[in-house]
C-alpha cells in the first residue's frame, strides 16, 4: 500500500500520502483491537517523516499565491503526525509515552524546520516564539509536560536568533523599527511563558521561570544598547530596572528582584565609567545630567521600593542604591560646578541628605550626610583657601568657605542628647565629627584670611568664641574644642610670632607686642567662661586615675587658660624687651598676676606670680646687677621693688578680703 | 515655634549656601586646583618648628662664606663657558648687583653670575654671597630697575639668613668642620633653585624692594617685573575642566611643590604695591634701560 501511494502520487504529496495512511492505519487499529496495525502505522509514519525531511522540506515551488508547496505538504504532515500522537499512543498503551514523545518531538522538529524555511528574515525569531508560546500552552491546556520541553528548545531558537539577526536590522516597519518590534515581541513572549512553560510542580519550574525572565530582559536591555545613545542608555537602565523592580513589589517575581538588582549593578558602572565623560548635549542641556540625575532619582526610589530578604533589609542593604545614588550625584557636583563651587555643593547636599534623612528618620541619609560634609571640608584644602585675591575680605575664600560653617553647626545642632531618632549618629560620634569639621572648617578660614602675624589673635577670639558656646549651651565639645585651640595659639604664638620674625628688620609692634599682647588679653578674658564651667565635666570621684589625668584639663580649664597667656607674655618680654627691661616688665607682668589672683581668689595664679617675683629676684643678683651703666641696673631695681613692695601692701591690708581657692 | 525656628534658620543658610554657590559659579575666572593650601601649612608648620633650632644653631658669616664659596666652585664645574655676549652680560649683572649688595645688612662675599639658559626663567643664591641669575630671566627684563629688585630680593635671601638656614642645623650637627662636610657639599642644584618658604619670600620681596630704593633705583621695577611675571604664570598654570585633569594636575604639584610654595606674583605685587605707598615711594617711578654694552675682538670678549 505504501508503494502504492508512492506511485499514485506526485513527488510533492508522496509524504502527505504515507501520513495519511498511517493515520488511517492507527484509526483502524483503534476500530479493531490489531495492535500490530499500530506498528505498522508508526512505519509508515517515520517513512514519511523521513520523506519530508529528505524531500519536502526543500521544495520551493507555490501552491497558492501566498502559500508555498513546501508550506501546505510539511503543515499536513506536521498535523498529522500531532493526530497520530494522539491516537497511535492509545493504541500502544504499554508504549504510549514514548510513541507520543516520539510523534511531538518530530512535528516540533519541523515546526522549526518550517519556521526556519518558510518565515521572513526579520520575522523568524518571532515565529519561535509563537511556536514555543502555542507549544507551552497546549502543554498545560493538554497535561503534555514534554511540549515544555519543546517550548525551551524553540525559546532557545528565538533568543540565538534574535542575537544572531535581529540586533543588526535596520529596516522599518512602517515608522517602527523592525529591531525594536521583533526583540520586544520575543521578550514579551519570553516574559509571558516564563510561568506557563513548566509545570508549576516540576522540580525546574523556578530555574525555567528564571532563565525566561532573565532571556527577555537581557534581551531587552541590550536593545536598548543598540537603540539609545551612549549618553542616554544608563538612564533606561535605571529605569528599566525601577519598572522590574516596581512590578516584583506587586506580583512577588522574585526572579525579576534579581535582574533589577544586576541591571542597577550595570548601571552604576555604565554611570560612572562612560556617563560621567559624556560631553553631548540635548536641546542645549548637558545629556550627562540630565541622565545621570534620572539614574539618581530613581536610585533614590528604589533605596524604598527594591524587595530584598528580610535579613537584608534589616541590616540596611537596601540603601546600597541611596549610597550609589549619592556617589553619582557627588561626582556629578565634582563634573559640573565649578572648583570653586564643590564644596558648597558638597555641603548643601549633604545638608538635604541629612535633613532628609532626619525628618525620614533614615540613619543611611544621614551617614551619607556625614560623608559629603567630610568630602567638602577636604575640598576646600584644594580649592577655596588659597583662592580669593590678597587683602580683599569678601574674597572667593570667605564667600564659599562661610556656609560650609553654617551648614555644620546647624547639622551639629540638630543632634542633642536627648533625641531618640539620632541616638545611632551619636553612637558613631558623627556630632562630635560634625562640631569638629565646623570649627575646624573656621580655625582653616581665619588661618588664611588674616596677614599671617594676626592669625595668632584670630584664633584667641575663636577660643573665646567656644568656651562662650560651652558655657552657654552646655555642649563640652565645644571646651574640648577650646582647650585643643588654646593649645594651638599657644604653639602658633611662640613659634611664629616670637621666634619665626625678620631677624634683622622691624615687625615687633605688629608681629609682636601688640599682636602677641591682644591674643593674650582674649585668651584671659576666656577665664571668665572657664570659671563658670570648672567642675561641671570633671569625672566621677570613682573614675580611674588615668582618667581623671586625661580629663584634668578639661575638670580644670582655668588652669591653662591662665598659663598659656602668662607665659606668652613671659616669653614675649624675655625675647623682645632690651635686656634692662626684660626683669622690670616681668615685675610689672607679676603685679598684674597678683591682682587677678585677688580678684579670681585663685590660690596657683598667687602662686605663678610669687615664682615670677622669685625668678625676678634671682636675675637681678645674678645678672641686671652686673650691668655697665647705673640707668640699666636701676630700671630693674626699681621696677621690681615697687612691685614686690605694692604687692606686699596688697597683702597685708586686704589679706582677710580674700579666701583663695585650693 | 522651635519647628518653626528651626524651618527659618535652615531656609536661611540654605539661602546663604546657594547664593555662594550661585556667586562662585558666575565667577569669570576660576582659581585652579591645588594642594598650595596644604602644602603652605605644612611648610609653616616646619619653619615654625624649625625657627627655635635656628636660634640656638647659628653659623658665624665667615663659616657662612666658605661654605658659599665652595658649593659656587663646585657648581661652576657644572656650567659651560660663557661667550662674549653672555660675558657682558654677567659684568653689567654684577655692576646692578655689586650696586645693591653693598647696602646690605651683613656684610658678606656677594658675587654674581649668569646661568647660560635661556629657559632658565629664576634667580637663585647660595648661603655666603654667590647669586645666580638665569639667562631666561634675564631675557624677561626691559629696564636695569627690574635687575636690580631681583637681585635684591637674591640678596636679602642670603642677608635674611634664609640659605644658610636650609644647611645650617646639618652644618652644625657635622660639627662645622667644613673640610668634612662634603656630603654637604654634594647638594644638587637644584636644591637652591627652589623657592623658600612664603613668609620668607614676602620678607626678601619687602626687603628687596627697600635695597633697590637705597641703591637708588625706583620699586616699580619689581611691580613692572612681577607683572610681566604674573602674565607668564597666568599662561602656563593649567586651569583643570575636569576631575581627571584635577587629579593629575593635583599629583604633579604633590610631588614637586612641597618647596614651590612660592606666593603667587600677584600676591607679591599686592605687597610691594604696598609697601610703595606706605613708604611714599610713588615719585619714584622713572627706570633705566636695561642696556649693555660691549666689545670682541677676535672671537673674545674686550670690554
Amino acid at each position: 500500500m505504501t508503494w502504492a501511494i508512492e506511485e499514485a502520487l506526485r513527488a510533492p504529496w508522496i509524504a502527505v500520502g504515507w501520513i495519511v495512511f498511517a493515520v488511517a492505519l492507527a484509526l483502524t487499529t483503534r476500530w479493531i483491537r490489531y495492535r500490530h496495525l499500530a506498528w505498522q502505522a508508526n512505519v509508515v509514519a517515520l517513512a514519511a517523516f523521513i520523506r519530508t525531511y529528505t524531500f519536502n522540506i526543500n521544495l520551493h515551488e507555490p501552491f497558492w499565491p501566498h502559500v508555498s508547496l513546501r508550506l501546505f505538504t510539511v503543515g499536513l504532515v506536521i498535523a498529522g503526525a500531532y493526530v497520530l500522537a494522539k491516537i497511535a499512543a492509545d493504541a500502544l498503551e504499554e508504549f504510549e509515552s514514548v510513541v507520543r514523545n516520539a510523534y511531538t518531538w518530530a512535528a516540533a522538529l519541523f515546526v522549526g524546520l518550517l519556521i526556519f524555511a518558510e518565515a521572513p528574515h526579520d520575522w523568524m525569531s518571532v515565529f519561535f516564539i509563537a511556536a514555543g508560546i502555542i507549544l507551552a500552552l497546549a502543554g498545560r491546556r493538554w497535561n503534555l509536560p514534554h511540549l515544555g520541553f519543546q517550548e525551551h528548545f524553540f525559546a532557545v531558537a528565538a533568543i540565538a536568533r534574535t542575537f544572531d539577526y535581529n540586533y543588526h536590522l535596520t529596516t522599518y516597519y512602517g515608522t517602527f523599527s523592525v529591531r525594536i518590534l521583533t526583540v520586544s515581541i520575543v521578550a514579551a513572549g519570553l516574559y509571558a511563558i516564563s510561568r506557563r512553560a513548566t509545570d508549576p510542580d516540576a522540580p525546574y519550574a523556578l530555574v525555567s521561570a528564571y532563565l525566561h525572565t532573565t532571556a527577555a530582559t537581557s534581551l531587552l536591555a541590550i536593545l536598548m544598547w543598540y537603540e539609545l545613545s551612549t549618553g542616554w542608555l544608563a538612564a533606561f537602565w535605571a529605569l528599566f530596572a525601577f519598572a522590574l523592580a516596581a512590578i516584583d513589589r506587586r506580583f512577588k517575581l522574585d526572579d525579576l528582584r534579581w535582574q533589577a538588582h544586576a541591571l542597577a549593578a550595570l548601571t552604576m558602572l555604565r554611570s560612572v565609567t562612560i556617563n560621567m565623560y559624556v560631553e553631548e548635549t540635548w536641546h542645549g542641556l548637558s545629556v550627562r545630567l540630565l541622565s545621570l540625575s534620572i539614574v539618581a532619582v530613581v536610585f533614590y526610589a528604589m533605596s524604598r521600593l527594591a524587595r530584598m530578604p528580610d535579613q537584608w533589609r534589616a541590616r540596611d542593604f537596601h540603601h546600597i542604591y541611596s549610597w550609589s545614588a549619592s556617589l553619582i550625584v557627588s561626582l556629578l557636583l565634582w563634573r559640573e560646578l565649578k572648583p570653586l563651587s564643590l564644596a558648597v555643593g558638597l555641603a548643601v547636599f549633604g545638608l538635604v541628605l541629612f535633613e532628609y534623612g532626619l525628618l525620614r528618620r533614615i540613619a543611611q541619609f544621614r551617614y551619607q550626610s556625614y560623608v559629603a560634609f567630610t568630602a567638602a571640608f577636604a575640598r576646600i584644602f584644594f580649592a577655596n583657601l588659597a583662592a580669593g585675591e590678597p587683602g580683599v575680605f569678601l574674597s572667593d575664600r570667605m564667600i564659599t568657605v562661610a556656609p560650609l560653617i553654617l551648614i555644620f553647626f546647624f547639622v551639629y545642632a540638630q543632634l542633642p542628647a536627648s533625641e531618640e531618632n539620632t541616638s545611632s549618629d551619636r553612637r558613631f560620634h558623627f556630632d562630635s565629627f560634625v562640631a569638629y569639621l565646623g570649627t575646624g572648617a573656621l580655625a582653616a578660614l581665619f588661618y588664611f584670611q588674616f596677614p599671617d602675624e594676626w592669625v595668632v589673635t584670630a584664633y584667641a577670639a575663636l577660643v573665646f568664641a567656644l568656651f562662650a558656646a560651652a558655657w552657654a549651651l552646655r555642649r563640652p565639645i565645644f571646651l574640648h574644642q577650646g582647650i585643643l585651640l588654646t593649645l594651638g595659639t599657644f604653639a602658633r604664638g611662640m613659634a611664629h610670632n616670637l621666634f619665626g620674625g625678620s631677624y634683622l628688620t622691624g615687625g615687633n609692634w605688629s608681629g609682636r607686642y601688640f599682636v602677641v599682647g591682644s591674643a593674650a588679653a582674649i585668651l584671659l578674658s576666656t577665664l571668665y567662661f572657664a570659671f563658670e564651667i570648672r567642675g561641671r565635666y570633671a569625672p566621677p570621684a570613682n573614675a580611674t586615675r588615668w582618667k581623671k589625668i586625661t580629663t584634668a584639663l578639661v575638670a580644670r580649664p582655668e588652669q591653662l587658660q591662665f598659663f598659656v597667656p602668662v607665659i606668652l607674655v613671659a616669653t614675649m618680654f624675655a625675647l623682645k624687651m632690651t635686656a634692662e627691661w626684660v626683669t622690670a616688665s616681668w615685675g610689672l607682668e607679676g603685679l598684674c598676676i597678683v591682682l587677678l589672683a585677688y580678684l579670681a581668689k585663685e590660690h596657683s595664679y598667687r602662686l605663678t606670680a610669687y615664682a615670677l617675683f622669685s625668678l625676678c629676684t634671682a636675675k637681678l643678683f645674678a645678672m641686671d646687677f652686673w650691668r655697665e651703666t647705673f640707668l640699666e641696673r636701676g630700671i630693674a631695681f626699681l621696677v621690681v621693688g615697687g612691685v614686690i613692695l605694692a604687692v606686699a601692701f596688697l597683702h597685708i591690708h586686704f589679706k582677710d578680703a580674700f579666701e583663695y581657692r585650693r | 515655634m522651635k519647628r518653626t525656628i528651626l524651618f527659618i534658620v535652615f531656609f536661611a543658610i540654605l539661602g546663604v549656601s546657594l547664593a555662594g554657590l550661585y556667586w562662585s559659579q558666575r565667577r569669570a575666572k576660576s582659581p585652579p586646583v591645588s594642594s598650595n593650601a596644604i602644602l603652605n601649612m605644612a611648610a609653616d608648620a616646619q619653619r615654625d618648628l624649625t625657627r627655635v633650632p635656628m636660634h640656638f644653631t647659628r653659623l658665624s658669616d665667615e663659616q657662612e662664606i666658605v661654605i658659599g664659596r665652595e658649593l659656587s666652585e663646585r657648581y661652576a664645574l657644572q656650567q659651560r663657558k660663557l661667550n662674549p655676549e653672555e660675558e657682558a652680560l654677567e659684568k653689567y649683572v654684577r655692576r646692578v648687583g655689586g650696586t645693591v649688595a653693598a647696602h646690605a645688612h651683613r656684610h658678606l662675599a656677594y658675587f654674581f653670575y649668569v646661568l647660560p639658559d635661556h629657559n632658565m626663567i629664576n634667580a637663585f643664591s647660595l648661603p655666603g654671597g654667590p647669586v645666580y641669575i638665569g639667562e631666561g630671566m634675564l631675557d624677561q627684563m626691559e629696564m636695569e630697575d627690574e635687575l636690580a629688585n631681583i637681585l635684591a630680593h637674591e640678596v636679602e635671601h642670603i642677608d635674611h639668613y634664609h640659605c644658610v638656614e636650609r644647611m645650617q642645623i646639618e652644618a652644625q650637627l657635622k660639627n662645622a668642620n667644613l673640610e668634612l662636610m662634603g656630603q654637604l657639599l654634594r647638594t644638587p642644584l637644584e636644591f637652591w633653585q627652589a623657592g623658600y618658604h612664603k613668609d620668607e619670600e614676602f620678607e626678601a620681596d619687602r626687603e628687596g624692594v627697600r635695597l633697590a630704593v637705597e641703591s637708588g633705583y625706583s620699586p616699580y621695577g619689581a611691580v613692572t617685573l612681577f607683572t610681566r611675571l604674573d602674565k607668564l604664570c597666568n599662561e602656563y598654570v593649567i586651569h583643570a575642566r575636569s576631575p581627571e585633569e584635577e587629579l593629575s594636575e593635583l599629583a604633579i604639584q604633590s610631588l614637586t611643590g612641597y618647596f614651590r610654595s612660592h606666593p603667587l606674583p600677584s600676591e607679591r605685587l599686592e605687597q610691594i604695591n604696598r609697601l610703595i605707598a606706605q613708604e611714599n615711594w610713588q615719585e619714584r617711578k622713572t627706570q633705566k634701560p636695561f642696556h649693555v654694552e660691549y666689545e670682541v675682538h677676535n672671537g673674545q670678549f674686550v670690554k
